[in-house]
């Protein structure tokens, strides 16, 4: 089913100047895996997972290599070698995390070509079989415990919006991949019973919404296109612009029974599923004026930044280095952090890096509340946190705060209004 | 490629990594070069003499931020562009016969005590350069409202004197009277004090009565001169064409929002259009336009919805809104001194309400005799419930 509206959306956010980043242009490209990786036992800020091989152990690729101790946040290996030592690695998200160190067998290891079987809607297990079996094949998806719970969803958001404006991971999935997500999501849709299935890009891609509106005839799974203004690829404002519903103050989507997720995530269900492989490689997006050829690469986890931008090519002498987007990406300090299944975007920057001007009286103009997407009053939070009279922010809930770092952007006198709604944030949570 | 080398480490701080680009320095800049047409205007209008007012009253408020600079540690790029800014905004308000003095002192008094002392930086409740008008109203209340207000003469633009002058009694318009030999200046009462009279009861001035059609017929140029600058004024604000002008750079360029000028002018024009005028009794017996209205026989009488007065063939009551708009300091005021970022509420909306105040409450004070500068004290009163305007207009947090 087809339905394409223009025009809905939400209240502030800010159409930022790269519309069109060069990476989505390209083909997803396969790289090899270096020589020797160091997949870490965390992907993002969690505990680590405890290792389940040894020094000395040959593993094949999609062999378990740690799973935490409840048996969730499984971590398989993407390639086939033998695991040399236990090592640290810093993450984007975690430093000094345990990490599995496997010299791989063989120059050149790729990613694993998937099996002959392909996708069959009447093939998909029941909910409880199919959560089962993601786990174990380490697929993480979002809300995962509420899936769990409860196994039935109101409706499903895919979300083919790319959150930063120099991310293009999911649009080049959604683009190479119509088929594959589009099945997916519609196996997804009768194994949850959800009431309503979308499939969410950017309705500027106008060739791109009637190629998936063609792919979707017949299929549950509603095509559905949004004015892509930053941040709307967070998921609550997905709930908002594409649900209608409004998410409660310090809840996720599934507080109102909307389970939100996204084309990469949709392909590692397809591969788990239907091809049965581990959640290992991942389509990450290569971007910024330092990289001379901006692409999305298929990496496995384990590889440092610097291994995956030398197949990008660097162009120039990286300045910064980050690790999600331009907006609200976090930055790191070398090429040797490690990259995790998580990681959607690496950003490499050469001009255009300015120390941050030095902050000026604040002028009133208002532009960061007009562009704050969840209707805080940025200045007005600073202003409490620099006085301290952070009880006074209870009422203004900046606990919903989507870190989409607007309100910094705007500022014309460099505020640190991001710093100030964290610390209101952190004083309300605490309470 | 290999040239290229990974350097010992990168630039790590807080997200966001990009900025939109827009700084204060840049807003206040943005005022500055807004006033620039209205200073053209006037030094065409009123002789380039007048630049000396602007002059004087930006090195004033300059003045000002360097002496406060001693003081206070208010430490902003933006307060030098901020205080010349107040500067232009101030001279813009004062009369072209005023001295350099006047504007020199308003300038200073306006950034030491209306920016500085009543708040600092980003903290001012009202208008710095309106406080400095104010203040300088208090000390010479004569300096700023003058009962003649001269302008060049058609022919004598730029380079006439204002001091070869003739009280235009016989004055028509700019391009209908043409000034006898050795006069270069008209003086005139400002369009909007004529038209004032209106809505007093009509008495005797000079043997002319005041009602709306005596006003137009006998008193007030046409309106295309308000349009074009040529009638009396202050010296930023006869000329509607170059406000214009310079408040639409300011909206294009974000240093202000719409909705301030279109909410103002919007509820001056409905109350102009509703608001009774005295209309004598000959006048009100006949209105063709306003049937059921004006009836009474009485010597004067108010006529409501002047708007649907036609008299003669001539629509009064539409001239009597356009000279609303254009004949004093509404539009200035409007477009370049009420948009001030720091003493106006901080969204749109507010930005709404506050134009409906600030339009409201200088109509009132126009039809009530507060004149001239109703508008600027309007401006102030509204500032001054600037805080309770954001209080009310704050957007909702969805889903709490």
């Amino acid at each position: 089913m087809f339905m394409f509206t223009r025009g809905r959306s939400f209240d502030g956010g800010r159409f930022l100047a790269t519309p069109a980043p060069d990476s989505a242009a390209q083909p997803i490209r396969s790289i090899d895996a270096p020589a020797t990786l160091r997949v870490p036992l965390a992907q993002a800020d969690e505990p680590a997972a405890e290792p389940r091989v040894v020094t000395g152990q040959t593993v094949a690729a999609n062999d378990l290599l740690g799973e935490s101790p409840g048996g969730a946040g499984r971590v398989h290996s993407p390639v086939s070698g033998t695991v040399s030592r236990l090592a640290r690695v810093d993450t984007p998200y975690q430093q000094d995390v345990p990490a599995i160190e496997i010299a791989v067998a063989g120059a050149g290891a790729s990613e694993p070509s998937p099996g002959e079987r392909t996708a069959d809607a009447a093939d998909w297990p029941a909910v409880g079989e199919l959560l089962d079996r993601l786990g174990r094949l380490g697929v993480d998806l979002a809300e995962s415990a509420w899936l769990w719970k409860v196994r039935r969803v109101d409706e499903i958001i895919i979300s083919g919006l790319d959150c930063d404006p120099a991310q293009s991971a999911h649009l080049r999935t959604l683009t190479s991949y119509a088929d594959e997500v589009v099945s997916t999501a519609a196996a997804l849709h009768d194994v949850f019973g959800a009431r309503r299935t979308w499939l969410v890009l950017d309705s500027a891609r106008r060739r791109l919404l009637s190629a998936l509106a063609e792919v979707a005839r017949g299929c549950p799974v509603r095509v559905h296109g949004v004015v892509s203004k930053y941040p709307q690829g967070m998921a609550n404002l997905l709930v908002r612009t594409v649900a209608g519903a409004e998410v409660p103050c310090e809840a996720t989507p599934a507080a109102v029974a909307v389970w939100v997720t996204d084309a990469c995530a949709m392909m590692d269900v397809f591969r788990a599923v239907v091809q049965e492989q581990a959640c290992t490689w991942q389509t990450v997006t290569v971007a910024g004026d330092a990289v001379s050829s901006p692409g999305n690469y298929r990496v496995a986890p384990g590889s440092t930044i610097g291994s995956l931008v030398r197949h990008a090519g660097l162009a120039k002498t990286p300045r910064q280095i980050i690790v999600g987007g331009v907006m609200n990406g976090i930055a790191v300090p070398t090429g040797d952090v490690v990259l995790t299944k998580r990681t959607r975007c690496v950003t490499v920057r050469c001009d255009g890096v300015r120390a941050p001007s030095e902050a000026m009286a604040c002028l009133r103009c208002g532009e960061c509340q007009d562009v704050c997407p969840v209707g805080l009053d940025p200045r007005g939070l600073l202003e409490l946190a620099e006085r301290n009279r952070l009880e006074l922010a209870v009422r203004r809930h900046p606990q919903v705060c989507l870190d989409c770092g607007l309100c910094d952007y705007v500022c014309p006198s460099s505020l640190p209004l991001m710093r100030g709604v964290r610390r209101c944030r952190e004083h309300v949570s605490v309470r | 490629m290999a040239a290229v080398r990974w350097p010992r480490s990168c630039e790590v701080r807080d997200p966001p990594y990009i900025h939109s680009g827009a700084s204060s320095e840049q807003t206040y800049w943005l005022f500055c070069v807004a006033a620039v047409p209205v200073m053209a205007a006037g030094a065409w209008v009123f002789g380039y003499g007048i630049v000396a007012v602007y002059v004087s009253a930006a090195l004033g408020a300059l003045l000002g931020e360097r002496v406060c600079r001693y003081f206070v540690s208010h430490g902003s790029r933006s307060r030098f562009p901020h205080a010349m800014a107040m500067g232009l905004m101030l001279a813009m308000t004062l009369p072209p016969t005023v001295g350099l003095g006047i504007p020199l002192v308003g300038g200073f008094l306006g950034i030491v005590i209306g920016k500085v002392v009543l708040g600092g930086m980003g903290n001012y409740l009202w208008h710095p350069a309106l406080v400095g008008w104010a203040l300088v109203h208090l000390i010479s209340p004569g300096a700023l409202a003058p009962a003649r207000w001269p302008f060049l003469a058609a022919g004598h633009g730029l380079t006439g004197s204002l001091e070869a002058v003739m009280v235009g009694a016989g004055y028509r318009g700019f391009g209908l009277t043409v000034p006898p030999p050795g006069v270069e200046a008209w003086s005139t009462p400002r369009p909007i004090d004529r038209l004032i009279g209106a809505y007093s009861a009509p008495v005797a001035d000079g043997g002319a009565d005041r009602s709306l059609l005596s006003v137009f017929r006998d008193h007030l140029p046409p309106w295309s001169d308000t349009v074009w600058g040529v009638a009396g004024g202050g010296i930023g604000e006869t000329c509607a064409v170059a406000v214009l002008v310079g408040g639409l750079v300011l909206i294009f360029c974000r240093a202000s929002r719409w909705q301030l000028p279109v909410a103002a002018l919007g509820t001056v024009a409905v109350l102009a259009a509703v608001w009774p005028v005295r209309v004598d009794a000959g006048l009100a017996g006949g209105a063709p336009g306003a049937p059921g209205l004006g009836q009474a026989a009485s010597p004067a009488s108010a006529l409501w919805f002047p708007i649907l007065s036609v008299r003669e063939g001539f629509p009064v009551g539409v001239a009597a809104v356009l000279f609303h708009l254009t004949g004093g300091g509404l539009l200035t005021a409007c477009f370049l001194i009420a948009p001030d970022p720091v003493s106006t509420p901080l969204s749109g909306r507010g930005h709404l309400l506050f134009g409906v105040g600030l339009g409201a409450l200088a109509f009132v004070g126009r039809v009530s005799g507060l004149t001239p500068g109703s508008v600027y004290w309007a401006i102030l009163a509204m500032n001054t419930v600037v805080p309770v305007i954001d209080r009310i207009t704050r957007r909702r947090v969805p889903g709490a």
